[in-house]
């Protein structure tokens, strides 16, 4: 009885660690690409990315992490499961639609300006 | 021939049938269109045919609003006038220059761009260019390098430019003229004074005068002034014997509405990846054809903003040099002159160097028509010139409607490019906030004056009517950018003589 319960217990604490493990890698994934701007990465050094998003956190007042991503999140649509492919979509149809900002004289997406904002809050985590 | 109006006997008297005053690129080449026709043309040169301080210093005059070069320096008095320091680039205006825009206030002329195409391929001759042709498609063919960015063609378009050697009209057509037996060039003859009958409705004769102290009078049927949108202004404003307000200025529009183009560093382009951009870059050992991202008819009536374009310069080329309006500061033009090629020289030397920032970042320079504005104007000061003749005073005023466009035509560049993921624009910090309609003291002209005696049909609109005449004086006739209704966003010396040449055609049929 005590060994059928020892593995259980096992196998249970296991299952934990992996979905634990699962949960941790996916969130960290999920956090670089939300903040990692692509296009503008190659244009900009992280320094500079930093200072956008600090200057964007100002002029919007978007300055909670958390709400930052739901807003990428729901406004990447999801279309596609890699987030990734989806926030890029998205900074092409910000310029299409106008939906644009001025950020330390650069004319951003919304988005990536967003990007930068949450890679300004992680780096200051 | 030639004649120095210095050695003619006091109060001699010149007729002829033409008599065109100012021997610069609209003079000269009205003259030469005159050569050989059996007319005699008398063609009027305040100076000789080298540069003489005293002369230039008859140039001389004020200016107050916006910050601007010194009127002594930034046009030049002598046989062949401003081309002897002109840079030479050519490209002619949009078919939408000459319409009316509800966004701009007095736009519309009362002529279409295809009554200047005939007058633009001669143009073309005279300054040493290519045929007529500015079609992108063209010059592929002739380079295949030059290649577009890939932005949506009906917003953006590759507007492009010829690049004549430059021209210097003085040294060029000298000879011509001299050895003309029908244009008779009469030197050191400065205009001081138009007199016309007792109805204002025509022009009697000229004065003219020198430093030497000698005084002629010009007689002819047909009087055409082509000193420049400033000096024609300010001579007709001055010739007060028989109008008080001055010659043709009954509706006070003499003088007002002076235009130039806003040249100014406005924003940074940095591309994702570098990019061919030999279709943008100047080469200044070729002066093979170049383009300017320019704005699209549409996009200018959908967003309200006036015509415009921007250059390319590698950025670190153009982070060395100083803006215009700051070499430009000395009142002798040659001066002014040696201090703008060498920062020209100076910032590619310093840049060869320097390799970091590749073919991937650049400057953008607007180049954008000013509004039409009447408060903008040229006016007689208090002082006068060695021959007796107030001194001009300029006013130079900029509306909201200049500094809005600038600040759209980059947010319309900024989302093209990111639109097409070719890169992002970053704007210079005089346009970042949008409630501020001033223009910084960095922004610059292109020494390029227009508007002063502008072409309408109505005479309570403009100065001349469609053939450049004034209104209601049966002989006197305008030529050059004075004349221009809007000043377009392209440099306005091809469409100046194309003008000039037409009227040319006008008197000659008439």
């Amino acid at each position: 009885m005590k060994r059928r319960k020892f593995l259980l217990v096992s196998i249970f604490a296991l299952f934990l660690s992996l979905i634990s493990v699962w949960y941790f890698k996916f969130k960290s994934a999920t956090t670089k690409v939300l903040s990692y701007p692509i296009d503008l990465s190659e244009i900009c050094d992280r320094k500079t990315l930093i200072q956008i998003g600090n200057t964007y956190m100002k002029l919007t007042n978007e300055n909670d992490k958390r709400y930052l991503k739901e807003l990428m999140v729901q406004d990447a649509g999801m279309i596609d499961n890699d987030l990734k492919i989806s926030l890029k979509s998205k900074v092409v149809e910000d310029f299409n639609t106008g939906n644009t900002i001025l950020v330390d004289g650069w004319l951003l997406s919304r988005t990536e300006a967003r990007q930068c904002a949450f890679l300004s809050m992680s780096e200051a985590n | 021939m030639h004649i120095d109006a210095r050695e003619l006997d006091n109060n001699t008297i010149i007729e002829g049938d033409l008599c065109i005053v100012g021997a610069g690129a609209a003079g000269i080449s009205m003259a030469l269109d005159w050569n050989k026709s059996g007319k005699k043309v008398i063609l009027l040169e305040g100076g000789g045919f080298e540069y003489n301080s005293e002369i230039q210093d008859l140039y001389s005059g004020n200016s107050t609003g916006q910050r601007y070069y010194p009127l002594r320096s930034c046009r030049l008095h002598l046989f062949g006038g401003t081309t002897g320091h002109w840079g030479g680039m050519c490209a002619p205006f949009d078919p939408i220059d000459f319409k009316i825009r509800s966004w701009v206030p007095d736009s519309g002329w009362p002529i279409a761009l295809d009554d200047l195409v005939p007058f633009y391929g001669k143009a073309q001759k005279l300054f040493e260019l290519d045929s007529y042709n500015y079609d992108l498609q063209y010059w592929q063919e002739k380079y295949p390098g030059l290649t577009p960015f890939p932005l949506d063609k009906d917003v953006i378009w590759s507007k492009m430019w010829q690049f004549s050697p430059p021209t210097r009209f003085g040294k060029t057509y000298k000879e011509t003229i001299v050895k003309s037996a029908n244009i008779h060039l009469y030197t050191y003859a400065n205009l001081t004074n138009i007199i016309a009958n007792d109805q204002v409705s025509g022009i009697k004769q000229l004065i003219v005068k020198n430093h030497n102290g000698k005084t002629h009078k010009v007689r002819a049927k047909n009087f055409v002034l082509a000193c420049g949108a400033i000096q024609n202004a300010r001579m007709l404003l001055a010739s007060r014997g028989q109008a008080k307000k001055g010659i043709g200025n009954d509706k006070d529009l003499v003088g007002r509405y002076f235009m130039e183009h806003l040249e100014i560093k406005s924003a940074e382009l940095w591309l994702k990846k570098p990019f061919s951009t030999e279709l943008y870059t100047f080469d200044y050992s070729t002066r093979k054809p170049r383009a300017e991202l320019a704005l699209s008819k549409g996009i200018q009536e959908e967003a309200g903003i006036l015509n415009g374009s921007a250059s390319l310069t590698p950025l670190a080329i153009a982070k060395k040099q100083t803006p215009l309006i700051d070499v430009w500061s000395n009142e002798d033009p040659r001066k002014s002159f040696d201090k703008l090629v060498a920062n020209f020289r100076e910032s590619r030397e310093k840049n060869y160097a320097r390799k970091d920032d590749g073919n991937r970042a650049f400057e953008l320079f607007t180049r954008m028509e000013q509004a039409p504005n009447r408060n903008s104007r040229i006016m007689l000061s208090r002082e006068k010139d060695a021959l007796g003749v107030p001194r001009p005073q300029l006013h130079w005023e900029l509306t909201e409607l200049d500094k809005y466009s600038i600040r759209k035509m980059y947010h319309i560049l900024g989302e093209q490019m990111g639109k097409a993921s070719v890169g992002r624009i970053k704007l210079e910090e005089f346009l970042w906030d949008k409630n501020d309609h001033s223009m910084p003291e960095q922004l610059g002209g292109g020494w390029h004056h227009m508007g002063t005696t502008r072409m309408s049909e109505d005479r309570k609109k403009g100065v001349v009517d469609a053939n450049c005449k004034v209104h209601g004086i049966s002989n006197l006739f305008i030529a050059g950018s004075g004349c221009f209704s809007t000043a377009g966003a392209p440099n306005p010396t091809l469409t100046l003589v194309a003008l000039s040449l037409r009227l040319s055609d006008y008197l000659k049929t008439s």
